[in-house]
């Protein structure tokens, strides 16, 4: 592949950069423009899927690549990503546990009655899917109502803080592996300072997965689903909350809570194995978890995780279960690059192409006259 | 930590102080701030934190992503020599922000003056937060499934079985 560079196309390329601005604000003096708690609370689902996408929880600059990329998923995935790419790592966490999440939805597909209940929180799990016609010219004053009245309506002191891991209700019935003590232990692979050489270890697989494009793992995941893999998944329990994060302070080394981030979280249950030591039969397990509230991308994530597992045990079997496969081709930032960069001048390469072919244009001419004469 | 008059544990001042008008913190120290000689036991820096976390099936740690992190360590010089420390970390691009916690911290942690003013923020700063969780468990206490409704009506009924 060859490249040129391009001289003449600055002019234009500064008009391509104004026109975009143009378009971004061309509803003139009738609009106002985006402010960025409006694209955190209007557009919830699009702002967490930036975050989880960029790899970085920034709720603020997460809007902010939002409203400069036009709403672009990927364009804003991007900005959110090369930003982080400039900032020091300054600190780890220690190992944080899910288990202290505040809870706003928790599911279960296994059992109706899992420890703490189910609480659906904000789903559209139910909706009709019919267009809401109401919206279409929504005032203020009836906007701003709806959120009054339901904090009128709704006050429930009595819920607990925190809840209980269905998982841990399973495991305690003998129905799931006992947990690995040693790989609590392992240092896990962090895939924004090393490139992923396979094979990889599942940590890696796990981060290349939070970060993924949703469609992109989505797609791979339903691949399995409809029959290119077996997982067969049940959700043991899906959560969405915010996770306390906490670092140590730096004179008395006391936890203490810096602040906190949306999450979405889903343990799958899957089909038993044998163990091969002669041990007692349990389900499998798949994981899955991303910044925001990104069901979707959870519960492909949790069904990749058990398929890869599985291929790393026992070779793949199928596309979902090959690490390579599939953790080489989830990122929105890489996929989306590889892309677009295809609209980019190949003037030099085309030009060998087009000498290429006429040159195998003029050998067929010239065998197919040979053939005439013969 | 030294006495304090402030009642909320220093754990969650920083989550307090982030819930207080910014103006309302400094506008305490900056009534205080000359009775001390404020230094630097490290830089102020701002930048980004990994979060680790553990998958809760097989409990293996990995990495979720990052998040923006400002930090500051400071040291308060009274006019008789003493010196009280005090510092802040807090998920911001602000290193300004974490210094001007790092201070508060300072005076908390060891009932300096306004210690009183900046526990009356944490005070306020933690009351939002518990109205914050309170709107979070009416989103769930308002979502709440009642299964043992099932088996109430012929319907329900059959929507148990061909579950």
């Amino acid at each position: 592949m060859g490249y040129v560079a391009i001289k003449g196309g600055g002019q234009a390329i500064a008009g391509a950069e104004k026109l975009l601005e143009f378009v971004r604000t061309r509803q003139g003096e009738s609009a106002e423009p985006l402010d960025l708690d409006t694209i955190e609370n209007q557009l919830y689902f699009l702002h967490s899927r930036i975050m989880s996408e960029g790899g970085l929880f920034h709720p603020k600059l997460a809007s902010l690549a939002i409203k400069q990329s036009l709403g672009d998923t990927l364009e804003a995935a991007f900005a959110l990503r090369a930003y982080r790419s400039t900032k020091p790592r300054l600190i780890e966490t220690p190992v944080m546990n899910s288990s202290s999440m505040r809870v706003i939805r928790r599911i279960s597909a296994s059992f109706k009655d899992i420890p703490g209940g189910q609480m659906l929180g904000a789903s559209t799990d139910y909706a009709l899917r019919l267009m809401r016609t109401e919206l279409l010219d929504e005032s203020p004053e009836s906007f701003k109502a709806v959120a009054a009245k339901w904090l009128d309506e709704n006050r429930h002191d009595d819920i607990p803080d925190t809840f209980p891991k269905v998982l841990d209700a399973l495991r305690e019935e003998g129905l799931l592996p006992p947990v690995d003590e040693a790989a609590a232990e392992k240092i896990p692979f962090d895939i924004t300072r090393e490139p992923l050489v396979f094979p990889v270890p599942r940590s890696a697989a796990l981060s290349t997965m939070a970060r993924s494009e949703t469609g992109s793992i989505l797609a791979i995941a339903y691949s399995n689903m409809r029959g290119y893999g077996d997982i067969h998944p049940t959700v043991a329990e899906l959560r969405v909350g915010y996770l306390p994060v906490m670092l140590p302070h730096a004179i008395t080394g006391e936890l203490i809570e810096v602040g906190e981030v949306l999450m979405t979280e889903c343990e799958v249950v899957a089909m038993y194995e044998d163990e091969e030591d002669g041990g007692k039969p349990t389900f499998s397990l798949g994981y899955g978890a991303c910044f925001g509230h990104n069901e979707v991308k959870a519960i492909s994530m949790s069904i990749l995780d058990r398929a890869l597992q599985s291929g790393m045990k026992n070779g793949p079997t199928n596309p979902s279960e090959d690490p390579e496969f599939v953790l080489l081709h989830i990122d929105g930032i890489d996929s989306m690059g590889f892309c677009t960069h295809y609209k980019m001048p190949h003037y030099v390469t085309f030009q060998s192409d087009m000498d290429r072919l006429r040159t195998t244009q003029d050998k067929h001419d010239d065998k197919n006259q040979g053939a005439d004469n013969v | 930590m030294n006495k304090t008059c402030c009642k909320i544990p220093r754990s969650q001042w920083i989550r307090a102080l982030k819930r207080v008008h910014v103006d309302e913190i400094k506008a305490v120290i900056d009534s205080v701030i000359n009775e001390y000689d404020v230094s630097y036991k490290s830089i102020p820096q701002s930048g980004l934190g990994v979060l680790q976390t553990k998958d809760t099936a097989l409990h293996e740690p990995y990495f979720l992503g990052e998040f923006p992190i400002a930090i500051s360590w400071v040291a308060l010089t009274d006019k008789q020599g003493n010196t009280f420390e005090g510092a802040a970390q807090l998920m911001d691009d602000d290193e300004n922000l974490a210094s001007l916690f790092a201070v508060c911290d300072a005076i908390l942690a060891n009932d300096l003056v306004a210690c009183c003013k900046l526990a009356d923020l944490i005070e306020m700063g933690d009351f939002k937060f518990e109205q914050e969780a309170l709107t979070r468990k009416a989103m769930l206490g308002s979502t709440a499934v009642d299964f043992s409704l099932l088996g109430a009506t012929n319907e329900e009924n059959k929507e148990d079985t061909s579950a």
